[in-house]
């Protein structure tokens, strides 16, 4: 498990469209259109909070070839990574005030 | 006259649709083969141990991409995401480090510094940076005032620029100076939400 992750203005998209999905786990490209993040912005994030054990990822378990297509990895958050976005959330909330145009 | 000019517009017509649908389907046959040259291109600045799995996985993503031109813009992502891996891989990594990046964020991105600096330069084409800390923050003081007092209305970008200002001193909290800077960030949003967004500057 590494460092904490700075939370940033991706990084809270990249959390609320995984606690906000009605499924568990969501592949990168999933992720990517629910946050309406880039690729390029969004693999460097999700690797991140792998690392710090806020998320967590599974291959699928189905065979590529039965499926016709590539086998995807899935991203769900960790109990730990839903603790710390809403401790992280509380916290800039308490310190800086509800931003009023949010 | 007249039918000559019809005749000759059909023909440019039927030309265009022929020379269109030709480089349309060059596209369609080119985009696999562009695609699998970016992505390779992408994984091979990838840190060793992470290649296979990003290869698999971003050969996933882009199968569900739909269209062509999507393909071909998410995997010219994968490009920039492999430049900005973790830093805990950047050893493992070739590095691309240009030398600011070796200057320690908490000085050189300070969150609401930064806000003031791209207003500042926005609005005086003067650059603010100064190692000094207390010279840094006076002139920010100074910075802030003029902004608050400008009347300018409160758009889009500047919201947003705000708002990433705000996480930004989130995460540099425990820089004594941030509570000062969110302070002042704070009185100066409130000021420019009170003033008329109507009124010039």
């Amino acid at each position: 498990m590494g460092d904490e992750p700075r939370i940033t203005g991706p990084t809270l998209k990249v959390l609320a469209a995984l606690l906000s999905s009605p499924r568990d786990e969501l592949s990168g490209a999933e992720i990517g259109r629910a946050a309406k993040l880039a690729s390029g912005t969004l693999y460097p994030i999700l690797l991140r909070l792998e690392g710090a054990g806020w998320l967590a990822s599974r291959w699928e378990t189905e065979d590529p070839s039965e499926l016709g297509r590539p086998r995807r990895r899935f991203y769900r958050v960790t109990a730990l990574g839903a603790k710390k976005a809403k401790a992280a959330v509380k916290d800039m909330q308490s310190a800086f005030g509800r931003l009023s145009w949010a | 006259m007249g039918v000559a000019i019809w005749i000759g517009a059909i023909v440019t017509g039927i030309v265009c649709a022929a020379v269109s649908q030709q480089l349309t389907d060059e596209f369609k046959a080119w985009t696999p083969w562009l695609v699998q040259r970016l992505l390779n291109r992408a994984v091979r600045r990838l840190p060793e141990s992470l290649r296979a799995r990003f290869e698999e996985e971003w050969t996933s993503h882009i199968d569900e991409v739909p269209g062509h031109f999507g393909k071909l813009v998410e995997a010219a992502g994968f490009i920039g995401a492999s430049k900005k891996f973790p830093a805990s891989f950047e050893g493992e990594r070739h590095s691309h480090s240009s030398p600011s990046q070796k200057i320690p964020q908490q000085d050189y991105v300070y969150p609401a510094y930064r806000l003031y600096y791209r207003l500042y330069r926005a609005q005086h084409r003067i650059p603010v940076m100064s190692i000094d800390a207390s010279l840094r923050l006076h002139r920010l003081e100074t910075l802030l005032s003029a902004f608050a007092n400008g009347g300018r209305a409160l758009t889009t970008p500047e919201r947003q620029l705000f708002e990433s200002c705000l996480i930004d001193l989130y995460n540099n909290r425990s820089s004594p100076l941030c509570p000062i800077y969110a302070e002042q960030l704070r009185k100066s949003v409130a000021r420019l939400m009170a003033l008329d967004p109507d009124e010039p500057i």
